[in-house]
């Protein structure tokens, strides 16, 4: 192996570091605009505009963090963030056990008709949603499913995409290793429980985290299906929050902070896992 | 391959049939010819856009109907989003055969549900002998209300019923027209010749916060003496005088450089707030959010207040909304249980209470004596209210699909600003507006 | 053995029925209703008539003649591009090349021809609003995906806070739109004092309507300062310069914000694709003594290549489903630039209440997405790396 000299790449990583930053602060930007807008006074944010962060009105003159109480209260976010949660958590609990499911048997279960039915699967990626809001409003009216818990997460948990992905991977896992837990005579859940379980954590770990900020962004089909703040989650209220906030712009930033905060926090918390997942998931064509 | 053809063939069948069998339970039609359902003990769902303050007022005056009303009616009000939501949640409630009891909706948007047939008639509530309206009540709402939402695109029948109105304003700034020695401008002449004075390039102010919104054209084609619709109600008509010149107007207005388009919601209002604009032209029921624009902005407080638009028939014209209730098809009970909760809504002594918190006009005359205080106390909402009494009122067309030909009396608008040769671009209005009449019609 | 088939075939249908009820239910029935549906007036309360092909008549108009060219035309295309590959000895590469190249020209003077004529006689709104889907997918895809790769590989170097990086750049996708677009509304908005107008200033250029902006951008850049509707044309001149204006800005301002939200997720994907490329081949590469740039375009881009195709489909086909990231900034003054197919469905459905209509639409968005796919997949099988 050459080595190399050490100088010349000192500055590469410099430079590097340099875009990358960069880079960052025009993504970031956006989000410091926000924050910062949501710490001024109602006077302040008609007043002191700016663009740039490097400006002094972009910051607020002390930051007002009772903006953050009362969008909390007025909009009564609590009752929006712990649906939120439910619903997330739900959808993503579900996505996970059918999709495994189905995507076990698609992989390493030989069954009749095996390969149409994964074809009519694929098919479905194609389809617009619009396609399916008003049909899936009228089956979910008449199951007698709207604003429940049933109704704003089972249409979603049976996702063509994650079967998929989560297929891909158990295809890469050797059959060998199941025929040694079926020679002993376990059965197909036995076989998945035991052997391709605690194989598959990184991609399991995948659709979890895609699912659950699926459902938490989830916007339309929340809006037409919940009726009245019980099930309300937290992109609707949001919505609904900017509506009424009306020109007051620093209640509106609050709100928006309030619906983003979690979600970051969440993949900060579990970004580390997440890329390796990722990495070693192999999503491959 | 062939099995699993059937079985697809299955699957058409069985989701074919499901589909119809879905379509045949029709919703039991109510038959209000002398109303004769009972109404005790019903309980009613209200879809209202009411958010914030105005949401726990009125569920405050929920409280106060379920409690006091002698037939035992419950009203269940939730805040379901802003019109739009509501808008879109109704035609998939619709769709899905479980509408609310009550919802609020702009008369075009009613007209819209009623293409579905899923409104109710309130004619005959409003006649009925035992639970309608007196003579002498009915007199006694203001003027033009309470015809609003006859619709003769579905022969004349009642879609909805007024719970408050607002109508179009001119905000002006006194101390600033005080410093250039003018009076409030009455016509559209004087209106130019502020504009002109305020327009100050050094110190970025301008006369005229160009909102592009479809109300603000209505309020100009009305205000000279015009209107959108065709004479015969079958459509639109925006190849007339009134449209061209008040486009012209404003395009001159823009191009001069006397006034400035209006970016996004509420730049206009804290442009006003901030000192930098003279007029603006916008909702009545934006009082109180202007009074804050001002109170916070760079101009410290100034003396500001609000007249009728400018006109150039010498009379001014005013642009008058506001969404009604409507009352979805659902059962005879639930349907008279919902009309005796708007009658009460509309009462006086309710509508005192109401407009005192949500800055709306009160529907009925009677009102007033209740409200002196307030009108005494709020001196630009006073000012307004008189105005209302006094100006004559015009509405917008409550056709159904009016929500796109807004979107493009609105782009219309913006290109005519732009430099777009304003017969040309009318005249391709017109056609559009027309086809989409067409398209939803019933 | 017969005992284990019928144990197999148990377990299977076990493990898969309650995700293909579920799909089966609220994703593929859906799509029979929307045939259904597309057969009909309807009305959100129910069916109001029925009209057989009617709404597709509507929509393609009456005069079969030019759909029929239309579709053939783009037949040919795909006709030619086989002709132009078959590589069977040397008269079967002469005959290839010469059917090919004729059959591209018939297809494109047919396609030139008829396009304008069945737009003409058809709703025009719906085929508007395809041409806007496309120049939303040509505007977020390439570009997407090729500074997705390039922030990839930065991301992939050995570079402090490498970990804290990948976070911020993730955190627009993961942001719901309705929050991040009221920034960009700000950010692109018409006034002098906007960012965008801002930095236009910087360089000495007049501020723009962004958002509100209804003009071409090809237009635009040309001098052209038309508004309004344009002066009678031939049917075939009047329908290719309205492509020749390209995107309008209040679309172009909608793709950077498309950019801003989605560079990030492909680097993330591109960054699982070179986890899969081994070290050894940039060790080797080094040995010989390549730049980094060489590797990039000899290593890095060509072992991507399978993550890159996938990429491109799940991308061409999200842009013509894509909705809420492009509402969120739609301005009345720009209507009708800025609204995808998926935009035009939603209000037909909702503010025109005219559902067989738009179940008629919703199936030629169908038929287009199936076709796209169908041809990338196709491509994919001839061009993968490694074939």
């Amino acid at each position: 192996m050459a080595t190399r000299p050490r100088s010349p790449f000192r500055w590469g990583r410099l430079v590097l570091f340099a875009v990358l930053l960069a880079g960052a602060g025009i993504t970031i930007l956006p989000f410091l605009f926000m924050i910062s807008t949501s710490l001024k006074t109602l006077a302040e944010t008609l007043t002191r505009i700016s663009p740039s962060p490097f400006s002094p009105d972009f910051w607020p003159r002390t930051p007002q963090w009772s903006n953050y109480r009362d969008a909390w209260k007025v909009a009564s976010f609590g009752i929006f963030f712990k649906n939120s949660v439910i619903i997330a958590v739900t959808t993503m609990v579900e996505t996970v056990v059918i999709s495994a499911l189905s995507a076990y048997a698609f992989s390493k279960i030989r069954f009749a008709g095996r390969e149409i039915l994964f074809t009519i699967l694929l098919s479905t990626l194609i389809i617009p949603e619009t396609v399916y809001l008003i049909p899936n409003v009228i089956i979910v009216s008449s199951f007698g499913w709207m604003n429940t818990l049933a109704g704003l997460t089972l249409p979603f948990v049976a996702s063509a995409f994650f079967i998929f992905l989560l297929r891909q991977f158990f295809n890469q896992v050797p059959n060998e290793l199941l025929e040694v837990s079926r020679i002993d005579g376990a059965g197909h859940l036995r076989s998945f429980r035991s052997v391709m379980l605690p194989l598959s954590k990184a991609p399991l770990f995948t659709v979890a985290f895609l699912s659950f900020i699926g459902s938490w962004n989830a916007l339309q089909w929340p809006l037409v299906v919940t009726q009245g703040s019980k099930w309300r989650p937290l992109t609707v209220g949001l919505t609904m929050f900017i509506t009424e906030a009306g020109p007051e712009m620093q209640l509106r930033m609050a709100g928006a902070v309030i619906a983003i905060a979690p979600v970051i926090l969440l993949y900060f918390v579990a970004q580390k896992q997440f890329t390796e997942a990722i990495t070693r998931s192999g999503i491959k064509a | 391959m062939k099995r699993s053809l059937l079985i697809l063939m299955a699957f058409l069948v069985a989701f074919g049939a499901f589909a119809r069998g879905t379509k045949e339970a029709a919703p039991t039609v109510a038959k209000p010819a002398g109303i004769t359902a009972d109404p005790t003990g019903a309980t009613i769902t209200f879809w209202y856009q009411h958010a914030k303050d105005k949401d726990v007022a009125m569920k405050k005056m929920l409280d106060e109907f379920n409690s006091t009303n002698p037939w035992k009616i419950t009203v269940k009000g939730e805040y379901a989003g802003g019109y739009t939501d509501i808008y879109n949640k109704m035609i998939a409630a619709i769709a899905a055969k479980n509408p609310p009891d009550l919802v609020v909706a702009y008369q075009n948007n009613a007209a819209t549900f009623q293409v579905s047939d899923a409104l109710t008639d309130l004619n005959p509530y409003v006649k009925d002998a035992k639970y309608g309206l007196t003579d002498a009540e009915y007199a006694d709402f203001v003027e033009g209300f309470i015809n609003q939402d006859i619709n003769t695109q579905f022969g004349g029948i009642r879609l909805g019923f007024p719970p408050n109105r607002s109508v179009e304003v001119m905000y002006h700034n006194l101390d600033w027209l005080k410093k250039l020695g003018l009076g409030v401008p009455k016509t559209w002449d004087e209106f130019y010749a502020a504009c002109k004075a305020a327009t100050d390039k050094a110190a970025d102010t301008y006369g005229y916060a160009i909102d592009t919104d479809a109300s603000r054209v209505f309020a100009q084609v009305i205000s000279r003496g015009g209107d959108i619709r065709k004479a015969d109600g079958k459509g639109y008509n925006f190849n007339t005088p009134a449209m061209k010149d008040s486009m012209a107007f404003m395009a001159k207005l823009y191009k001069d450089g006397w006034g400035r388009k209006v970016a996004k919601a509420y730049d206009d209002q804290n442009d006003f707030g901030n000192g930098k604009v003279l007029f603006t032209i916008s909702s009545s029921s934006g009082l109180t959010f202007y009074g804050a624009a001002v109170k916070a902005g760079k101009a410290g407080v100034f003396d500001w207040s609000i007249a009728a638009p400018p006109t150039s028939t010498g009379k001014p014209t005013l642009n008058l909304y506001g969404a009604s209730v409507s009352v979805p098809k659902t059962t005879a009970q639930k349907q008279l249980a919902a009309w005796l909760f708007i009658k009460w809504f509309s009462e006086p002594k309710q509508q005192a209470a109401w407009t005192q918190v949500a800055a709306y006009f009160p529907v009925r005359k009677s009102a007033e004596p209740l409200l002196a205080d307030y009108l005494t106390k709020d001196v630009k909402f006073a000012t307004a209210w008189n105005l209302l009494k006094t100006t004559p009122l015009k509405s917008e067309p409550p056709f159904a699909g009016y929500d796109l030909v807004r979107d493009a009396m609105s782009k219309a608008y913006n290109a005519i600003l732009d430099g777009a040769d304003i017969d040309a671009t009318v005249a391709k209005l017109d056609t559009d507006a027309n086809k989409i009449f067409k398209d939803v019609a019933p | 053995m017969r005992k284990q088939r019928l144990r197999d075939n148990i377990a299977g249908y076990l493990f898969t029925g309650p995700a293909l009820i579920l799909i089966g239910i609220f994703s593929i029935f859906p799509v029979f209703f929307t045939v259904y549906v597309s057969l009909f007036k309807w009305r959100p309360n129910g069916p109001a008539g029925f009209l057989g092909l009617g709404n597709y008549v509507e929509m393609f108009g009456g005069n079969p003649l030019w759909l029929l060219l239309t579709l053939a035309s783009i037949g040919g295309f795909v006709l030619a591009a086989f002709l132009l590959r078959s590589r069977r000895g040397a008269a079967g590469k002469a005959l290839g090349l010469a059917g090919g190249i004729g059959v591209l020209a018939a297809s494109l003077v047919a396609f030139v021809v008829a396009l304008p004529y069945l737009v003409a006689q058809g709703d025009k709104e719906v085929f508007d609003s395809i041409r806007v889907t496309i120049w939303y997918s040509i505007g977020t895809v390439p570009i997407q995906l090729a500074a997705g790769m390039v922030l990839a590989v930065l991301l992939n170097q050995k570079v402090a806070g490498r970990q804290a990086f990948r976070v911020v750049y993730l955190i627009p996708y993961i942001a719901p739109a309705v929050a991040t677009a009221a920034i960009f509304e700000l950010l692109l908005s018409l006034r002098t004092d906007s960012f965008a107008n801002q930095l236009l200033g910087l360089f000495g250029a007049q501020p723009l309507q962004w958002l509100q902006e209804p003009r071409g951008i090809f237009q635009m850049l040309s001098g052209a300062a038309a508004y309004g509707p344009a002066p009678a044309m031939g049917v075939i001149p009047a329908y290719w310069s309205e492509w020749a204006q390209g995107p309008s800005l209040a679309m172009g301002s909608i793709i950077i914000y498309s950019w801003w939200v989605f560079i990030g997720y492909y680097s993330l994907l591109y960054l699982n694709g070179l986890s899969n490329i081994p070290r050894q081949l940039y060790e080797a590469a080094e040995v010989d003594g390549a730049g980094k740039l060489r590797s990039f375009f000899s290593i890095t881009v060509p072992l991507l290549s399978p993550t890159t195709y996938l990429l491109t489909i799940l991308g061409v086909m999200g842009t013509f489903k894509a909705f809420t990231h492009i509402f969120v900034l739609r301005h009345a003054a720009a209507a009708g630039t800025v609204d995808p197919v998926s935009v035009s469905i939603f209000f037909t459905y909702f503010r025109k209440s005219r559902l067989g209509y738009a179940s008629a639409v919703s199936m030629l968005l169908f038929a287009i997405v199936l076709g796209l796919t169908v041809l990338q997949r196709r491509t994919e099988k001839r061009l993968e790396y490694g074939d």
